[in-house]
């Protein structure tokens, strides 16, 4: 069988792109709705409860207005799945998706956030990119792209740990609950927990970004995870932190887990806390 | 829910209840870390802190024909090494999200302040209550712009009273 080159230009990409990232800090996002809908049904009277109400009804209000849900509209974070039989004959991927990403940042009045020098004067790019690009070269003639405007005040309080080799499942749940304990109530809760387990120093990263994109009820593909993701949400839920930590039954909606191979001296894991507004979306081209 | 104008008269300010939601009015001034890092380091604070609160916040771009984009409270406990310096000033309201320090809720109640939690997240419905914004210093910093907001009834939570109440008890 003879399979054929599919051409797409970079500007096909960069459209694709600022069309997703726009969708993502903006929404509408029912998915996100019905969930919190469905927390708020079991949240008792006080000011946790008060707070769902608002972020509920803030997902709507940015639907109708066309303001960007959260005013930090995220490092911009774009997840390439490039089929081998594609080519982009005329952009690197990365030039692509930038002016994508600047693109939308500029026509739908997102925030721009990045600065450069990290150090020292940290003048702001005033276009949100460099955005930040992982690419998996997987077989077919389609490129999938997903976008995570992922925002900071939950990032800052995310983990990456090299743990002792044999800690277990202990030493993940443990983690999980010094960085939700430590931190959720600055990360707007009901947060999405998203762990990372194994690879190396970088990898648990990213896997743990990763876990962050499976849709929002779907089961772990591995079974063995499957009861460790519950026990870390019931955990955590246990602290009573709450909406906004203002108390309540749910901090937690969901943790994720991604795990893969590693070396037998260690146990990379990174627990990556994300918003209750979760501003996620795809595309395949 | 009972609206509160700003400013808040020191009465007003006892009233206040941990965890009570209330609607907040009138004028607050916005500065997060680079405003602040500039405000203590030059000595000078462009609005009167003793009565104007300070909220930790810096919004997405206008949209045309719009005062504002999504501006919602950021992070307060990045705020927390300029805080008492800002206490010292006269600072009495804060509005922000997410907890801080007990060190620095100590300081609140030795200096009469109260800490107001906005809801994380929700910029576009806060967007909707702001009424008027002036940019009033270092508008090269662009969102991290000092600007004097007029709210007209924002929801915001009592997260530290006067008396010692803190809307994040936990288990």
């Amino acid at each position: 069988m003879k399979e054929s080159i599919k051409r797409i230009s970079g500007e096909e990409i960069s459209q694709a792109v600022a069309s997703l990232y726009s969708g993502a800090c903006i929404g509408p996002h029912f998915a996100v709705e019905e969930k919190l809908t469905g927390i708020l049904a079991g949240e008792s009277a006080g000011p946790g409860r008060e707070a769902l109400e608002i972020e509920i009804h803030n997902l709507r209000v940015a639907a109708e207005t066309r303001l960007p849900i959260c005013q930090d509209t995220g490092t911009a974070m774009v997840f390439v799945e490039l089929g081998n039989l594609v080519c982009i004959p005329d952009s690197t991927l990365a030039n692509a998706v930038n002016r994508g990403i600047s693109r939308a940042c500029e026509m739908s009045y997102l925030r721009p956030s990045q600065v450069f020098p990290p150090l020292g004067n940290r003048t702001n790019t005033m276009n949100n990119t460099p955005a930040i690009i992982h690419l998996e070269h997987v077989s077919g003639s389609e490129i999938r792209i997903r976008v995570l405007a992922k925002g900071a005040g939950s990032e800052n309080v995310s983990s990456s740990v090299m743990l002792p080799p044999l800690a277990g499942a202990r030493g993940i749940i443990d983690l999980a609950e010094s960085c939700v304990r430590a931190g959720a109530s600055k990360a707007c809760p009901p947060v999405i927990v998203g762990i990372g387990i194994g690879g190396n120093l970088e990898t648990s990263g990213i896997l743990a970004k990763k876990a962050l994109l499976r849709e929002l009820g779907e089961e772990n593909s591995a079974p063995e995870l499957r009861d460790l993701e519950k026990q870390i949400t019931d955990r955590l839920n246990e602290t009573g932190i709450g909406p906004q930590g203002f108390g309540g039954k749910t901090t937690v909606m969901e943790t994720r887990i991604l795990q893969q191979a590693c070396h037998m001296a260690s146990l990379p894991v990174t627990v990556c806390i994300e918003c209750h507004a979760h501003r996620t979306a795809s595309c395949v081209l | 829910m009972r609206v509160v104008t700003l400013p808040a008269s020191e009465e007003t300010l006892k009233s206040l209840k941990a965890g009570e939601q209330i609607l907040l009015s009138g004028s607050v001034a916005t500065a997060r870390d680079a405003a602040h890092n500039l405000m203590l380091n030059t000595g000078h604070v462009p609005f009167d802190v003793k009565s104007i609160p300070v909220f930790y916040m810096g919004p997405s771009p206008a949209p045309p024909g719009r005062v504002i984009g999504s501006s919602g409270p950021t992070t307060s406990a990045r705020m927390e090494p300029f805080i008492p310096e800002m206490l010292k000033l006269g600072m009495k309201l804060v509005i922000g999200k997410g907890e801080m320090s007990d060190g620095t809720r100590k300081q609140f109640l030795q200096h009469g302040a109260v800490y107001l939690a906005a809801t994380g997240g929700a910029g576009a419905l806060a967007s909707t209550k702001i009424v008027t914004r002036k940019i009033v210093a270092w508008e090269h910093l662009g969102p991290e712009a000092v600007s004097i907001l007029e709210l007209e009834e924002l929801p915001v939570f009592v997260a530290w009273d006067l008396h010692g109440g803190s809307i994040y008890n936990r288990r």
